[in-house]
């Protein structure tokens, strides 16, 4: 029992760290509050829908297109509207992430009305067997991609010119104008890539789980932990904050019941802002 | 361009407040009903502009002390038998106290730390709220009818929303020329300046979030008796909260009339063409979002005070541009 | 009589020393110079006597009482006014408004909106911007921004006042026009620590100056002691300025 719940934990919570971080990098370089990620997240699991239902494709092949199709929309969206505003202060920022979550709902609903929609691959409810531990396999297999997903990130990150040039603009931004960097092109960049990961996490989730155009704003508070839990841009910390989260999710449904889950998360995440402001790594941006 | 002058705009605005104080008397159910909702997303929109718009602390989860006004109404007329007038007083008194308790820790944090965590706070008491017995959990409440009928019940919301709205109008006016109000300011423009003059800032946060949470308490109690029913999905909604935002920034924030005309803008538009459109509703919304804080950030006020033309338009389009 | 002493000050963000073990005393009613390279800890040093940043280690005393742990506005209540090198008024306020504030919350009396409003249309006035009063802070020049920074703090009536870096930027006429103001004020009894980098103004209005160099004090004394300190010219004045200075001062004598 205690195994099992343990487990469950984990896999949650490698999606978890996923996601999170998909939504602190945008929190951490450009200190905006992405309202529409959740929603973001669900545009990827529609493209998966309807492409392996249009195509007939197995819904984990299609992971190429919401990353491709979130991609091409986050950089879109950046580009042409948080851009605009960038430099107006929180409450534009916000309120500005919160229309497009409205905006992306409403489009949604327009094409697939509110209903649950889910994907029913071959594999699904198949799973294996260790030490009187479930683990299915579609569970199994999103952990393992989306902490794949959050190490090919951090390599970015530490490895490559561009990120390194998107950390630098972090830091401050004045200063990296002045090295030569474009500003408005990085940040187009980092939101595309923020949104590309939470399209991907988007198929991985309809693998497991249906969705219908409101679902998204259950992510959001799951987003906000991860990133104030892991530190803003420490990928190692959204690791854990999300494995964190996982088992905070998992055993207070154990003991409480499913029905006080948003009891406790929320919860825990107040008291997360008030007792560990920094997080686990202590470190408040990127560097 | 038209120009009016400061006694046009007085007498505009009198003879507006004219109308309203008569409307009941020319208008149908209808239309009290949508000015009574008029008038209190104005007392929703000023209440956030005390916190926010003076302040600077983004309580984007301020509806919570809605659903706690309005639950507090709801508990206290149906379990206890009180009377309206004493619960709705419990209610903003109590809504005050939650946010003084839940302010001591929050109200420390910055930016978007305290955005999150009022937002957090929010689904917590909705969460809350779904599973306690008291409050009827899922199933709502449903209130005690307002005696009388249906057009004595028009009457009454109507002049007592109004009555609360003028009310938070004064208070807010009066905040604005003391003392208190100029502590507001410095902390939103700069919290370390403002205590290196001087101020201490934990208690004037706390004291303009209780004043926003005390008139937001009261709407709420008074909405829950309106519409004599309450369930958590309507009393703690993260959209209304938002559009309080949206009608402080196009009004104008931190100042004293901008939130009213603002929030009688948005929900005049909304029950006009929203009402036409149910399936473009987030939609319509959404890009009223957007188009506001792309071309009138600064609110309508500050973009008819530049003039109209589309260059001006773009050139403050550029301000905020990265 | 000592207005403000720092016994083993230190300050450190993370892994770094902004201020390392730094001792100095300033007696009332002088004029104390601050100075160093760019990031020495100068800026730093007036944020610990601001209570701004919690000092790490060390002690600090205004007139015999411990500032440890107080708050910013305790501190400035005590009597110790700032003025801000970034210059930090409150936009969206006018420049009445700004130093209103100072007024109305800067000092032990509690005051009403009429006298804070007589008292800073008073030393507006004394800083030459009575006539633009009613403008907003983006409308006004750096020289008049640095003379409302200069308002703000004198509004609050410290014993003690922080300057910090009021003269970068200005031009020489301005910059003449500043140290005739800081004088007047010292005159009427008030002291001041300053910190600058237009060597002109520093080494001809401090009274003693302290020279910062990564956070560490490397000299303390006249402006004469500093301006022939080795270690000072080697890290900071460098020859040009010594080299100047002797010029002028050769000229003069010739004169
Ligand atoms: N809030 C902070 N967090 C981290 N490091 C800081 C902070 N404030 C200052 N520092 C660092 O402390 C050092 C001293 O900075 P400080 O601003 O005190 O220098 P300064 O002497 O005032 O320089 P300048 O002449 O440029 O104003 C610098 O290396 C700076 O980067
Ligand atoms: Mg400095």
């Amino acid at each position: 029992m205690l195994g099992q719940v343990l487990v469950n934990g984990l896999l949650q919570g490698g999606f978890y760290a996923c996601i999170g971080v998909s939504f602190s990098i945008v929190f951490g370089i450009m200190k905006i509050i992405n309202l529409a990620q959740g929603t973001q997240v669900i545009l990827g699991a529609y493209i998966t829908y309807a492409a392996s239902h249009l195509l007939g494709l197995d819904p984990f092949f299609t992971l190429p297109l919401s990353i491709i199709g979130l991609f091409i929309l986050g950089y879109m969206i950046q580009k042409y509207l948080i851009n605009l505003v960038a430099k107006g202060g929180l409450i534009i920022t916000s309120l500005l992430t919160f229309g497009l979550n409205l905006i992306l709902i409403n489009i949604a609903l327009l094409i697939w009305k509110a209903d649950f929609r889910g994907t029913n691959p071959w594999y699904m409810g198949m799973s294996f067997e260790v030490a009187g531990v479930t683990i299915p396999y579609v569970r199994l297999l999103i952990f393992v991609i989306a902490i794949l997903f959050t190490i090919v990130l951090e390599l970015f990150f530490r490895k490559t010119e561009t990120g390194n040039s998107i950390r630098a603009t972090a830091l401050n931004p004045k200063a990296a104008q002045l090295m030569g960097i474009d500003i408005g092109k990085t940040y187009c960049l980092t939101f595309a890539i923020s949104s590309a990961l939470g399209g991907a996490m988007g198929t991985l989730f309809i693998l497991a789980k249906p969705i219908s155009p409101f679902t998204g704003g259950d992510f959001l508070i799951i987003l906000f932990s991860v990133a104030i839990l892991g530190g803003l841009g420490s990928i190692p910390g959204a690791l854990l904050a999300g494995i964190v989260l996982g088992m905070v999710e998992s055993f207070s449904t154990m003991f409480f019941g499913i029905a006080f889950q948003n009891v406790v998360l929320n919860l825990v995440f107040i008291l997360i802002l008030i007792f560990l402001p920094t997080g686990f790594m202590g470190k408040r941006f990127y560097g | 361009m038209v120009k009016v002058s400061r006694k046009g705009w007085l007498l505009i605005g009198g003879g507006f407040c004219l109308f309203l104080l008569l409307a009941p008397f020319l208008l149908r159910g209808y239309w009290i009903r949508l000015l009574t909702n008029m008038f209190m997303f104005g007392i929703l929109a000023e209440s956030v502009n005390i916190i926010a718009g003076y302040c600077g602390y983004l309580a984007l989860g301020n509806m919570l002390f809605f659903g706690l006004g309005a639950y507090i109404v709801a508990v206290l007329m149906t379990k206890f038998a009180f009377s309206f007038a004493l619960a709705l007083i419990i209610a903003g008194l109590g809504a005050s106290l939650f946010s003084a308790i839940v302010g001591l820790p929050i109200l420390r944090l910055k930016g978007q730390y305290f955005i999150m965590a009022t937002m957090a706070l929010m689904e917590l008491l909705r969460a809350i709220t779904n599973n306690i017995p008291i409050t009827g959990g899922g199933q709502g409440i449903t209130l005690p009818i307002f005696p009388g009928g249906a057009a004595a019940a028009n009457f009454f919301f109507y002049y007592f929303m109004f009555g609360l709205m003028v009310f938070a109008i004064l208070c807010t006016f009066y905040i604005s020329k003391s003392r208190l109000g100029y502590a507001f300011r410095a902390i939103r423009f700069d919290e370390d300046a403002a205590s290196v003059m001087g101020i201490n800032p934990t208690p004037y946060k706390t004291i303009a979030w209780a004043i926003s949470a005390f008139f937001t308490g009261l709407t709420g109690g008074t909405y829950a008796y309106w519409m004599s029913y309450i369930d958590p999905g309507e009393a703690y909604q993260i959209m209304p909260s938002i559009k309080m935002y949206l009608m402080m920034v196009l009004g104008g924030r931190g100042t004293v009339l901008g939130p009213i005309t603002g929030a009688f803008f948005i929900e005049f538009i909304s029950e006009l063409v929203w009402g036409k459109f149910l399936e473009l509703h987030f939609l319509i919304l959404g890009l009223i979002l957007v188009l506001v804080v792309i071309f009138t950030p600064k609110g309508f006020m500050d973009l008819l005070r530049r003039g109209l033309s589309f260059s001006k338009l773009m050139a403050g389009v550029k301000e905020n541009r990265v | 009589m000592l207005i403000l002493e720092g016994h083993g000050l230190t300050k450190n963000f993370g892994g770094l020393t902004a201020v390392h073990k730094v001792d100095f005393e300033i007696q009332e009613g002088e004029i104390f110079g601050l100075i160093g390279p760019n990031g020495a800890g100068k800026t730093t040093l007036l944020n610990l006597i601001n209570g701004i940043f919690p000092i790490t280690q060390g002690e600090m005393f205004f007139l015999g009482q411990r500032l440890n742990g107080l708050k910013p506005h305790q501190i400035t209540r005590l009597g110790i006014g700032r003025a801000f090198q970034i210059v930090r008024a409150f936009e969206g306020m006018t420049v009445k408004e700004n130093v209103l504030v100072g007024s109305l919350f800067g000092t032990k009396k509690r005051k009403d909106i009429g006298t804070g409003m007589k008292e800073t249309e008073k030393i507006l006035d004394f800083v030459g911007l009575g006539p633009k009063k009613d403008y907003m802070i983006p409308e006004i020049t750096i020289a008049d921004r640095k003379r409302l920074e200069l308002a703000r703090a004198l509004v609050m009536d410290p014993k003690l006042l922080l300057l910090d870096e009021v003269m970068a930027g200005l031009n020489t006429r301005e910059v003449e026009d500043l140290m005739e103001m800081i004088f007047k004020v010292n005159r009427q009894g008030v002291t001041i620590l300053v910190i600058e980098h237009v060597m002109k103004a520093v080494m001809g209005i401090s009274h003693r100056i302290m020279v910062l160099h990564y956070g560490r004090k490397i000299a303390l004394g006249s402006p004469k002691e500093i301006a022939e300190n080795e270690e000072v010219i080697k890290c900071y004045l460098g020859e040009r300025f010594v080299r100047k200075e002797a010029e002028r001062k050769g000229h003069s004598r010739a004169k």
